[in-house]
């Protein structure tokens, strides 16, 4: 085991990541999360995850990316650990790093262009970024009984509905997070 | 201790041993044994010119042996008082000492152990603690392996005036350790060994986990635990600066230490149960958090002040919850982990307590006692001494050959010597035999065959049966209660009376075993209730209809419960055959009683019903 613990460095250097080391392991956190099931970890062993420094387990998990951002966990957490900042923070390492091996995160990815593309979410173009990305042929084909249900119900824009500012908007958009170039992942 | 050894009301005596406790509240006579220090003490002001020319060298003790001391030798640098010793079980008598203190002559050859007799009004027993040595848990390797050392090995390591300068570093080649792994609960909360939690070790683990951070921040510090316990004032706040600090708790007790024979490195096999998976850590050095045990001389001691130990080995406070200072014997207190494992802040309340409980009768011209203790009439005492080893108090003179007397304010009133007394010599002031006998009569006047005969101790039984009153637990109308001090009051001869009476049934009860208030009391008449069942049982009565019973205060339930049962099988007999027992019984009783009405007072109560044995 190494000595130096750079992982948990990094996390603490995050913002919402600068208490984790005060986690006592009591549970409320994945107690109160709504997708803990669908986790591979959940919240608690994530954070003692960090402490140990398992970083390759912790990117490469998907837990990050089902979070929900519900903030149930960080309202009730005893030590005052805002632990869905903490997962925002290990997305964003988790994608700096070149872990990210989730299909979660490519939607994340593919959602995040397309809002800056338009300044809102655009349906059929989400789609074609993701399925793109994952190559995913059948999954697509799963979706035309929804996407028809979704048209026919006026739920479906053709086309593009784009904020009256575009510029204006990728320029909020940017310093927030959002690259100005996006890279492959 | 500088402020008390020069305060003019205390005498220190140290290099002494208690040899012999007697007398009693206000009047105990305490022999001392004063080891010779070979020094005297008022000549020798502690200069330290002695040890530099003295040529011996031998493991200093308190420095758990990692550095050495002379023969001549003062056991800490802040002892109190600062006066050298002579171990001369170690000296070689070159007498370089001697030389070199030159004209002080402090140094005396000539002493021998002195015995002193102290007369003092009140004890108050602070003996401490001893740590476990854990050694015998295999798994962990202590005494093996080189790296895996104990607390208070560590605190001599880290300690500033400690043989390293505070450098703490590893035996196995001298190194600082670039990580250290603390382990809890070494011998403690383990039936094999001691079940208690020593309540410390997680407070002082998480202090000397800082204190070598802080020293090393770079080394990875790791505690693994059971449970961390931190429940006093301040004491989570502290855990959470280690946690903050970057020390890795990590819950999961080891399994297994392995040493890695070429660095002397320690493999920690456990389960990290935080993520429920096996872990293996390498360490640099392992720290074991030993149980604290009772002193080694603990039960010898306890037995020198008639202070009982409890099951643990600690000595038993007389209360747990109100009354943690006292002990069994009045004029006896405790304080500090002589009485259980206990913190500094809770040792120093404890102390101050036991100080002011001392003081209160040391202030005091007369002190009063209870007046419900025995006495011996000396004309019927037939000089057996078989009273002498059933007072769980010492509080009775007379070895065989002796008339026996009793020391009233040592005796507790427990009862125990008067009804062992094979001659009915002994009574007991407020529960004498012919009181307990008009209660039996009076309670057994109509429809005896009907009714359960209960004897109930005062603390715990009759408490009990109180406590099933009070919390409305329903039970038969058909138990009449006779309260004694001590179940050991419950003479032999009470529940021969009640089945000659004609009773249908008999409950003889007390405190459970490890409660008893006096000590051996509960052990004494559990010992007599099983000879009572079988004389019993040869004569004719059904064994279901004596029934004996360990009922706590709390246990109100159990009470209603026992006499539910009691008369469920009093009913299941039915009148007839009570009875016809009792007919068959009652010579046989009254023959075993005869003897009974020499008593004073006795005689009184059975010829007013006209139908004495």
């Amino acid at each position: 085991m190494a000595h130096k613990n750079d992982f948990l460095a990094q996390v603490l250097a995050t913002r919402g990541g600068e208490r984790v080391l005060e986690c006592y392991q009591c549970g409320t956190c994945s107690g109160s999360c709504p997708v803990l099931l669908e986790m591979e970890y959940g919240p608690r062993q994530i954070m003692h995850m960090i402490h140990m420094g398992l970083e390759e387990e912790v990117l490469s998990s998907p837990d990050m990316w089902y979070c929900v951002s519900c903030y149930s966990c960080a309202c009730r957490c005893p030590r005052g650990i805002e632990i869905t900042d903490v997962m925002a923070a290990l997305r964003a390492l988790s994608l700096q790093k070149g872990f990210i091996q989730d299909k979660e995160a490519k939607l994340s990815r593919a959602f995040a262009e397309t809002v800056r593309q338009h300044g809102r979410s655009f349906e059929p173009e989400l789609l074609a970024r993701y399925y793109a990305r994952t190559l995913d042929l059948l999954g697509l084909l799963r979706q035309i009984p929804l996407g028809l249900k979704m048209l026919y119900k006026g739920k479906l824009p053709l086309l593009p509905k784009n904020v009256e500012n575009t510029r204006a908007w990728r320029k909020i958009f940017t310093p927030a997070g959002g690259k100005e170039k996006d890279t492959e992942c | 201790m500088v402020d008390a050894a020069r305060h003019p009301k205390i005498t220190l005596l140290t290099y002494a041993q208690v040899q012999e406790v007697s007398g009693y509240i206000g009047n105990f006579q305490v022999k001392v044994l004063q080891q010779p220090r070979y020094v005297i003490p008022d000549r020798c002001n502690g200069c330290g010119l002695c040890p530099e020319v003295c040529p011996i060298e031998v493991p200093n003790e308190f420095e758990e042996g990692i550095a050495p001391r002379k023969a001549i030798y003062v056991p800490q640098p802040q002892a109190v008082p600062l006066v050298y010793t002579i171990d001369l079980e170690n000296c070689i008598e070159c007498y370089k000492c001697v030389e070199a203190c030159g004209s002080l002559h402090a140094i005396d050859f000539s002493q021998e152990p002195e015995e002193v007799t102290l007369d003092v009004g009140t004890i108050i027993v602070a003996t401490g603690y001893d740590v476990w040595d854990p050694s015998p848990i295999e798994e962990y390797g202590y005494g093996s392996y080189e790296n895996v050392i104990t607390t208070l090995e560590l605190e001599r390591l880290i300690g500033e005036s400690g043989p390293t300068d505070g450098r703490c570093i590893r035996p196995s080649d001298g190194q600082v350790p670039e990580s250290i792994a603390f382990v809890q609960c070494v011998g403690s909360r383990d039936s094999r060994y001691h079940e208690y939690c020593s309540g410390f070790c997680c407070m002082y683990t998480i202090k000397n986990a800082l204190v070598f951070k802080e020293k090393y921040p770079d080394a990875d510090v790791y505690i693994f635990y059971i449970d961390i316990r931190t429940p006093a004032k301040g004491y989570e706040e502290f855990y959470e600066r280690a946690r903050g600090m970057g020390i890795k708790f990590i819950q999961g007790r080891p399994a297994e230490i392995v040493e890695t024979r070429t660095s002397g490195n320690l493999i920690v096999h456990t389960e990290d149960r935080s993520l429920g998976r096996p872990l293996e850590v390498e360490a640099e050095m392992v720290v074991l958090s030993p149980a604290a045990v009772p002193r080694r001389e603990a039960v010898a001691l306890g037995q020198t002040l008639t202070i009982p130990n409890s099951p643990d080995g600690f000595y038993m406070e007389y209360h747990p919850k109100l009354r943690p200072m006292d002990t069994a014997s009045e004029g006896i207190f405790l304080a500090g982990c002589a009485q259980g494992p206990k913190d500094i802040p809770a040792s120093v309340s404890q102390g101050s307590a036991a100080a002011s409980r001392a003081g209160r009768i040391m202030a005091a011209d007369h002190w009063e006692i209870e007046p419900l203790v025995a006495y011996v009439w000396p004309d019927r005492c037939k000089e057996c001494g078989l009273c002498v080893d059933k007072c769980p108090y010492n509080a009775i003179i007379g070895e065989k050959g002796q008339i026996a007397r009793i020391v009233p304010a040592k005796c507790h009133g427990c009862g125990a010597c008067v009804s062992e007394c094979p001659q009915n010599a002994i009574t007991q002031m407020h529960f004498t035999d012919a009181q307990i006998l008009a209660q039996i009569h009076a309670l057994l006047a109509e429809r005896p065959e009907e009714k359960i005969m209960a004897f109930m101790c005062h603390w715990c039984s009759s408490m009990g049966a109180d406590t099933a009153g009070v919390s409305h637990f329903e039970y038969p109308p058909t138990s009449r209660g006779i309260r004694v001090m001590c179940s050991a009051r419950t003479d032999r001869d009470f529940i021969f009376e009640a089945f000659r009476l004609g009773a249908g049934m008999v409950l003889a009860s007390g405190c459970h075993p490890q409660d008893c208030h006096y000590i051996t009391g509960q052990q004494h008449a559990a010992k007599r209730f099983e000879k009572v069942a079988s004389a019993l049982a040869k004569m004719g009565i059904s064994p279901e209809r004596f029934r004996v019973e360990w009922i706590s205060a709390a246990e109100g339930q159990k009470y209603a419960r026992v006499i539910t049962e009691m008369d469920r099988t009093l009913k299941q007999l039915g009148t007839e055959r009570i009875k016809a027992e009792n007919e068959q019984t009652r010579d046989k009783l009254a023959k075993r009683l005869r003897r009974w009405t020499e008593v004073p007072g006795v005689a009184k109560v059975l010829g007013g019903g006209g139908d004495g044995p």
